[in-house]
Order: structure tokens, then sequence, then C-alpha cells
């Protein structure tokens, strides 16, 4: 009985593991062709792109990308990437959360509204508010520099705000209440009780928030003027050019290279999403 | 002693307290959004080309857009076609991958970062190349019909009928944001209801059924309302990849309203385009919001 | 009440201070952050406004697009102005082409046009229309802009009424690309100019040789070429609601697509030939392409192949020859610049400067400088040597360029190639498309100007 048992245990973690691989690889092979891809020369690219492997290998693109434009290198369009989406980050983080327990956890007048404030600014495009928050900025004196495109992320996201909300809503109120009892008032509720609780969504909060920062384009487009100030993902922009023509290549190249930081972000915090779990028991 | 007892009294209302955490986004919004917010509200009732004035013209963008335009009505349905299926199939997988790699084994990290991977490389522009290379006649997508005996050269992106699909096939195969987001509702369970369960003798499906997925709304409904206002704001999906060819049957919404806005130099008309969409998403959200109460269980309110 | 306002803004400050201890910490990093960024972005300002001041350096912006080899060779130019004139500082920033646009649509609202823009034909009315571009017509006659060796039609191309807002920095010319192998391998011979029916004639005979397919353009280029050859210009045609050109442009189309020969829509669109590195001849899929002369040799390049270029086919019964010179982009001066004169003086260095001309590559287009451009062609390698010799040709035959385009041109643009993928996909006859071309047009036209 026992023995039968853990055969078949064996049995499904096989096909468990053999079902997750596969369809990885299916999830995983348009990525696959990206990365080889920055292996390959632009002839190659271009005219065979049903090819995975490269034919020749050349490193060749990373050396050319890695040049960038005009004197300024990757590596400063990298170290610019770091401090804009990191800054963001912690900013979207710590904003968000306080901001989310003040909606999920007091009643107070106006809530509603505010609320639904909220949700219209998720709603509407950033192309379309572009303009006069061009102007509005521009009157501040702030177009040129990181603070438009930092600064904003210190006063809550919309997202990150709905999305830590939902998760103190799902926190039993038995805690808050036992905690009142114990002489908490409701600020010290939020970091004893409240932040602990919910680290699974600051985390959540805190990988977004990088990697949509890092890909961010358009406000660095928009606010920033000098190419010593230009992130990654805005030069990336760079290597194409519809009339003339785009280095393919070393874009690829680049792009591999510019999903590194964030592939170890993931990969380093994902840990955090889930750790734990197996003391649930949830583990089947 | 007095005073500050009066004052900690005083800021511990939940009328206070409240305002006192939202603080922060009450004045980012105020400072940051409103104005602009307004402006383009503003906007929509005017002719503005950006580079000059913009002048009043009333409703007229509008009337324009409601009875003169017949592709403002196309790119509405393609918009809509595209979120109808592209949301739901995208939470339903980001659900199901979500269950699956909630089991810790040792690849566990692994398999996450390989299924997260696809939505990191998210609207770079190498996707655009990639994605019109596996659907082409002679690409991966039909070779491999071919090779489990689906005798098939079609030309996915040249035709109407499945150019769009190609671009809600790509929108479900990014899965991965909400399927993080799926991940952290699960660990956030508390083990006490399953412990309680096991008591009970729920099982497996029953599990499943009785407390993960009770559990889980709150995160469900948050992702509902995200990827409904994602799906109507998706833009570069369309902009990059398919430039609404052919024949404007992948033209999304928001890049009909960019191209008027920047290329056709019709800000007016641009902005009239995203408070239409506004309001459309606002009725949706309202009805979903007031829907909560049948499905979606707060641990908090009961 | 006024002290319960105070208690509450200072208990506020007081309890994000305490309670959300790591928080505030961050914030005090960041805060120290923002303060170098807004120290940066106010002494740009100050030396901005300082232009009085006669110890100050001159500062000047330069906006351009481009990809990485023009912002390489850009970079280098203006480095070396800066170091043969002491006391100008030239700031240069670049973009993408889309990006471009937007951003430039920004600064202007804003007011911050840079110094010294580049500049597009499509783009010329639109800028000129709000008054946002300087005029350089004074530059040229007081010499600061040396115009004397610049053929008179280049220097027009940048006029609108009567003053100059843009000056050219490079010539090139609508172009039909062809694979040299395949024309070879079919044994026909491509002239210098074929009529529409020898087009068609040769497009049969390596289809039935070579089983290469042929791409007949639709776009906006095409009809407007097609229209000069009929005598006339597209944009007046539209304006007065004149279907002529556009009924015989769109059944000639029509003759193309139905061909066997012709490439298939659904393969034409999967293909996109908006991206220079996907159109149909890259992979081999034509024989073919309409283009533009500064797309040669990235055409040349991404093929591999042998690829030959001449002018864009005639039709049989045209009056006039369509082909002409067109700038590949402008530089203009921004209207609220400080420094026009200081800009100008760099417009002449990158118009007249061997140097600086030696170093841009000709990438922008043949300089317009005739002297220039001779001197540059013994320099650069074979690839923009075939580009040099075929302006040299069209400049021989070519008519003036049609006025800047009229507000309302990218809409119309759009339209053009919406119906040209209707006239391919069968949905409209040729009739149908010049009518919705030609009436939408010209609504467009109206409610825009």
């Amino acid at each position: 009985m026992a023995r039968s048992m853990k055969k078949t245990n064996i049995l499904s973690k096989i096909i468990y593991h053999l079902f997750t691989m596969t369809f990885a690889f299916v999830m995983i092979y348009p990525l696959l062709w990206m990365i080889l891809g920055s292996f390959k020369e632009n002839i190659q690219l271009l005219q065979r792109p049903e090819e995975l492997w490269p034919e020749p290998f050349t490193l060749e693109n990373y050396k050319l990308g890695w040049q960038g434009f005009a004197g300024y290198d990757f590596g400063i369009f990298f170290k610019n990437s770091f401090i804009i989406a990191g800054l963001s980050t912690i900013g979207a983080v710590i904003s968000s959360s306080i901001v989310a327990y003040g909606f999920a956890r007091c009643s107070f007048k106006l809530r509603g509204f505010w609320f639904s404030c909220m949700l219209l600014a998720m709603m509407l495009p950033f192309q379309m508010i572009m303009i006069p928050q061009y102007i509005l900025f521009n009157k501040m004196g702030w177009v040129g520099g990181y603070l438009p495109i930092i600064i904003p992320h210190f006063f809550g996201q919309g997202f990150f705000i709905f999305l830590n909300v939902q998760f103190i809503k799902g926190i039993p109120r038995d805690l808050d209440e036992a905690a009142t009892i114990d002489g908490c008032s409701i600020y010290s509720i939020f970091p004893r009780i409240i932040l602990p609780l919910i680290k699974p969504s600051l985390v959540t909060t805190a990988i977004f928030s990088f990697m949509w920062r890092w890909d961010d384009f358009l406000s660095a487009l928009i606010y920033l003027s000098d190419p010593m100030t230009y992130p990654v993902s805005y030069a990336l922009k760079m290597f194409s050019d519809p009339s003339v023509g785009t280095d393919w290549s070393s874009m690829f190249a680049m792009a591999t290279l510019s999903l590194v930081p964030i592939f170890i972000i993931f990969f380093t915090m994902q840990k955090y999403l889930v750790e734990g779990i197996a003391a649930t028991g949830i583990k089947g | 002693m007095k005073k500050q007892n009066k004052l900690r009294h005083y800021l511990g209302k939940q009328e206070i307290a409240g305002y006192v955490f939202i603080l922060p986004f009450i004045i980012g919004f105020l400072a940051f959004m409103a104005i602009p917010m307004f402006l383009s509200f503003v906007f929509s009732f005017t002719d503005y080309d950006i580079l000059s004035k913009p002048a009043f013209i009333g409703i007229n963008n509008f009337k324009n857009m409601f009875f003169n335009d017949p592709k403002f009505w196309k790119v509405f349905k393609v918009t809509l076609k595209y979120v109808i299926f592209s949301v739901p199939l995208k939470l339903l997988m980001a659900l199901l991958v979500a269950l699956l790699l909630v089991r810790n084994t040792k690849l566990s990290g692994f398999y996450r970062a390989v299924y997260y991977l696809p939505s990191i490389i998210g609207s770079s522009v190498a996707v655009a190349i990639l994605w019109r290379r596996m659907f082409a006649s002679d690409g991966v997508i039909n070779s491999i019909l071919q090779s489990i005996g689906i005798p098939s050269n079609i030309p996915w992106l040249g035709r109407e009928s499945t150019a769009i699909w190609t671009l809600i096939i790509l929108t479900v195969w990014q899965f991965g944001s909400s399927m993080l987001i799926f991940l952290s509702g699960i660990k956030q369970i508390p083990v006490t209801l399953y412990e309680s369960a096991k008591v009970d003798g729920a099982i497996g499906i029953q599990r499943f059924f009785k407390i993960t997925l009770p559990m889980l709304t709150p995160t469900i409904f948050f992702n509902l309302i995200n990827q409904l206002i994602n799906g109507f704001m998706a833009f570069t999906q369309s902009y990059i990849i398919t430039q609404g060819k052919p024949r404007d049957s992948t033209l999304f919404y928001t890049v009909y309203m960019y191209q008027n806005s920047f290329t056709y130099n019709k800000m007016g008309y641009g902005s009239a385009m995203a408070w239409f969409m506004i309001l459309i998403l606002s009725v949706l959200t309202f009805i979903l919001f007031k829907t909560q109460k049948y499905w979606v269980y707060y641990e908090a309110e009961n | 009440m006024k002290k319960k306002i105070f208690a509450f803004v200072f208990s506020t400050i007081f309890i994000f201070g305490t309670v959300v201890g790591c928080g505030n910490n961050n914030g005090t990093n960041s805060s120290g952050k923002q303060g170098e960024d807004a120290e940066v972005t106010s002494e740009n300002k100050e030396t901005e406004n300082d232009n009085n001041n006669e110890n100050s350096e001159i500062i000047l912006g330069f906006y351009w697009w481009g990809n990485q080899v023009r912002n390489d060779v850009t970079k280098r130019a203006l480095d070396l102005y800066m170091e043969q004139n002491e006391g100008v500082v030239i700031k240069p920033e670049f973009s993408d082409w889309g990006g471009y646009w937007d951003k430039l649509a920004a600064m202007t609202a804003g007011g911050n046009m840079p110094d010294i823009v580049q500049q597009d034909y499509s783009f010329l009315n639109q800028y000129n229309d709000s008054g946002q571009l300087a005029d350089l017509k004074p530059f040229m006659d007081d010499g600061t802009i040396d115009i004397s060796k610049v053929p008179e039609s280049i220097i027009e191309s940048g006029k609108i009424d009567d003053k100059i807002i843009a000056l050219s920095n490079g010539s090139n010319a609508p172009s039909f690309a062809y694979d040299k192998a395949v024309v070879e391998e079919a044994g026909v011979t491509i002239p210098l100019q074929m009529t529409m029916n020898e087009f068609y004639e040769i497009s049969e005979i390596i289809y039935e040789k070579t089983g290469k397919l042929t791409f007949f353009d639709t776009g906006i280029n095409a009809l407007q070429l097609y229209t000069r050859g009929c005598g006339s210009h597209m944009f007046e045609e539209f304006a007065e609601g004149d279907y002529s050109s556009s009924t015989k442009f769109y059944s000639l189309a029509k003759r193309f697509s139905d061909s066997p020969s012709a490439i298939p829509p659904e393969i034409l669109t999967e293909k996109d030939p908006g991206v220079i590195e996907t159109k149909p001849i890259i992979d081999g899929t034509t024989w073919n392409d309409f283009s533009f002369s500064n797309q040669y040799i990235s055409i040349s390049e991404a093929t591999g192949r042998d690829i030959g270029i001449t002018m864009i086919p005639i039709d049989d019964d045209a009056t006039t020859q369509p082909m002409f010179l067109k700038p590949s982009q402008f530089f203009s001066i921004a209207e609220t610049s400080d420094h026009k004169e200081e800009a100008a003086k760099v417009l002449d260095y990158i118009t007249n400067s061997i140097e600086c001309n030696k170093i841009l590559k000709a990438e922008r287009g043949i300089p317009i400088n005739t002297e220039v451009a001779e001197a540059l062609k013994a320099e650069v390698d074979p690839t923009f040597a075939v580009v040099f010799d075929y302006i040299n040709e069209v400049g021989k035959v070519a008519t003036p360029i049609d006025d800047p385009d009229p507000n309302g041109k990218g809409e119309i643009e759009q339209l053009i190639n919406r119906v040209g993928e209707d006239l391919r996909y069968g949905e409209v006859t040729a009739d149908e498309a010049a009518k919705n071309v030609v009436d939408q047009s010209k609504s467009i036209l109206e409610s825009s100007n």
C-alpha cells in the first residue's frame, strides 16, 4: 500500500516536470530566438530568420552596440536606468503601501471619490496628458532632469495602490482588533501588523515597478534632453531609423543585455513571493 | 500632556487617519495629474493642433466621432474583440500556471522565471520582428502545425480573419504579471484555513473550490479590472507589430487616438476619443465594483 | 480653525517621520538627489538667460533624429565646430524618428524649441503656419549662410510664401531598386527609366523565368509621382476634387495587382515593406522595390546582393518627367531662439565646410553645395558612389518639386495606404479607389486648412 503510494507519487512528479518543462520550452522559444539572434550577423538575422542557431557565431554585435551613440556608451545608459528604476521603485513601494492602508482600513469622507480619481488616472493613456504635463513640468523648471520621471512615483501609483488595497482587505480584521486591545494605535498597526503580512504584494510591487520603469522610454523621451542622462529603454530606440536603416543585430544584442537586470531582480525576489508556502501545507 | 492626548485622540479617528495615509496620493494627484487631466478634458472640446492655440468648438469632436468617422467604430470593434478574447484567456492561463507553480520543488524558481520571462521582453522592438517571424507563412507556427499533420501555410498576419488573433496570442503569452499576482495571492491565504479543512476531510479539488478560489477572489477581481483597463489601453502590439494591417483589422483604439493626436495634428479629436474610452471603462469598472458583493470574498469584511 | 489645520499638517509630517522610519530614510536619499538635479536644471536656465553677458558662452541646442551612424558623425562634426569656435557650446540631442516629432511638439508647446532643429518636408507647413520657424533669408542675404555654391532650386525647396524657413542638408530622389542577378537570369535589361508597359512586361518575363514576384507601390509617393507625370500636382487635384490622375493610377495599380507576377497582398502585409530591412526584396520574395535613394545603402547591405538603382517607371502617356530631387531633410532655426545668428553660422558650416561634410559622409543625402559634393565623391566607398551618380542623373532631367505638403498630409498618407490595401485585397475597384482617395482627401484638406 505504502509502496504503491510512493510509486504513484513519483509518477505524478515525473508527469508534472515533463509537462511543465515542455510547456516552458514553448513559452521560451521566441525568447531563445531573440537571444541567439543577438549573436548572429545582420544578414543571417534578416535573410534566414527561421534559423535558430547563429552561423557564424559573433560577439561583434555586443561590441558595436555597447559603443552606443555619439560617444555615449551603454555603460552610461545602464547607470541611468538603474537610477531611474531604482529610485522610482523605492518610492512606489513605500508610498503605495501607505496609501493603500488608508484606503483599505479607514473609512473617511470622500473615500470613494479619491479612489475613483485614482482609477481614472489609470485609465487615461500617458500619450494624452503628455503635452499638458510637459508644459506643467516645464513651468516648474523640472524639464531636462530626472525629477518629472522619478518624483511622481513617491506619491503612489494607482495600479500599486489598488494591488495593495486588495491584499490588505484580505487580512482578517481580528488581527487589527487584537492589536488595538493591546494598545496599538491605527498608526502602529500598519508597520507592526499589516506590513509584514503584505510582503508578497510589496515584492510584487517592487518587481513590477522596477520592470516598468526600466522599460519606459516615453517619459524619458519627453523629459530628458542631455544624452548623458538617457536610459537604456530610450537608447534602444535609437538603433532604428525607418528612412535610413536599422542595425538590428546591435539592437538585439543590447535588448538582450537590457533584460539581464530585470531577470536578476525577478530571480532574487521571486522566492519571497512563495517562501513559506511549504509551511502552509498547501503542497500537494 | 493633556493636549498631546487630545491630539492623539484626534488623529486616532479613522476619519482623520484615513486622510493622513492617503495624503501622498492626494498631493501627487493634485500636483501632477489633476491639471493635465483637466486640460485634456478641455482639449476634447477644442480644435487643437498642439503647435497653435486651441479653439473651442463645442461638442463637434464627439459628433464627428460618432457620426462622421466610420474608422472610429471600426477601431472600437477591433479593440472590443481583442479585449473580450484576450482578457479571460490571459487570466485563465495565469491562474492555471500559478496553481501549477505554487508547488515547491527544486525547480520551482527556475519554472517561475521561465514562465515569467515572456512578460519581461514586453514591448521591446525585438518582439515585433519576432512575432512577425513566428506567424509568417513559412514561420515556426506553420511548421509546427505541419509536423503534427495539419498541412498549413496560412499567412496569419496577412489575413483579416487571423491577424488579430496573433496579437491576442501575444497578449496571452505574456501572462506573467497576472500569474505573479495570483501567486502572491495564493501565498497570502492563511494556513489555518487549510488546516481546519484537513480536519473536515476536504481534499484536492474540493479544497481548491472551498478555500483557494474564494480566498483568491479579491486577487481575481483586481486582475480582472486591471486587465480590462490594460486591454482597452493596449497600444504597442498594434503599433509596432501590425500597424493596423491588414485593412485596419488590427488597428487598436489607442493607436488611432495617437495617430489623430500626433500624426494628424488633431489633439482635440484624440482627447475626445480618450475621454470616451474613459467613460466606457468607468461604466464597466463601476458595474464590476457593484457586482463585487456577489462574488468577491473579503476576509476583512466577514 | 487655522490652528487645527496647522496641527493637522504638522502632525502629518511628524507621523510620517516617525511611524514609517525606513520610508523616511529613503525619502531623504532621493530628495538629496532631487536637489542635485534641480540645481543642474536651474544652472542651465541661468546660462541660457545670461546671453547678454559677454563672458558667458553661447549655448545652442541642436536636435535631430537618426540612427547610430548619424548620431556619431553629427556629434563629431559639431565637436569640430566647437573646437574652431571658442565660446560656442552646442548641446546635442537626438531621438528616433517617431519620438522626435512627439517630443518636438511637446517642446514647441512648452516654448522650448531647441535653437536648431532637423525638419522634414511633410512637417514644414505645419511648423510654419504656427510661426515657429525663423526666416533664414536675412542670413543668406548678408552672407552669414553662404549659398553661392548651392543651386537655386534647392534653396527654393525650403521657401514658403516669401520666407525661407528651412535649409536642405542633402538631396535625395525617389528610386527603383532591383536585384541585378535576377534581372540577368531572366535575360532582360533595365533601362534608366522604364515606361509602365515595359515594367509590366519585364515583370511577367521575370516571373516566368525566375519565379520572383513584383511589387507595385501604391503609397503616397507613388501617386504623387504619377500625378506629376500627368502634368499636375496631387494635392492640387485633391483640393479640386479632380479624379483624373488618380483614376488612371489605380487602374494601373489594378492591372499590376491582377497579374500573376504580383506579390499576393497577404504576403506583402506579412513582410512589412514599411521597415527597410523587412521589405520583400530583402529575402528575395520580389525582385524590385520602390524607395528613396538614401535607402539604397541599407537595402544593399541587408540583401547582401548586388542591387541596381534606377528611376521610377513613367507612364506611357506621361506628358511631364515626374522625377524630382527632394531635400532628404532640412535644418531650421527656432523663432524663439536667442542666438539666431550664431545658429545660422552653424548652418553655414554644415552647408559649406568640406571638412565637416567629410565627417558627415553624405549620410543625410548628397551635399547641396556642388563643390562639397564633388570633393566628397572621391572619398566615399563604391556603394555611396552609386547614389552620387544616380542623383547626378536625376538632376539632369528633374522637374521642380511639389510645394511642401499641406496640413493633413499625415492623414491622407494613411488613407492612401489603406485604399491601396483595399485594392490589393480586391475590396474595391480602381474607380472606387480613386473616388475614395480624392473625396476623402478633399474633406481632410478642407477641415485641416
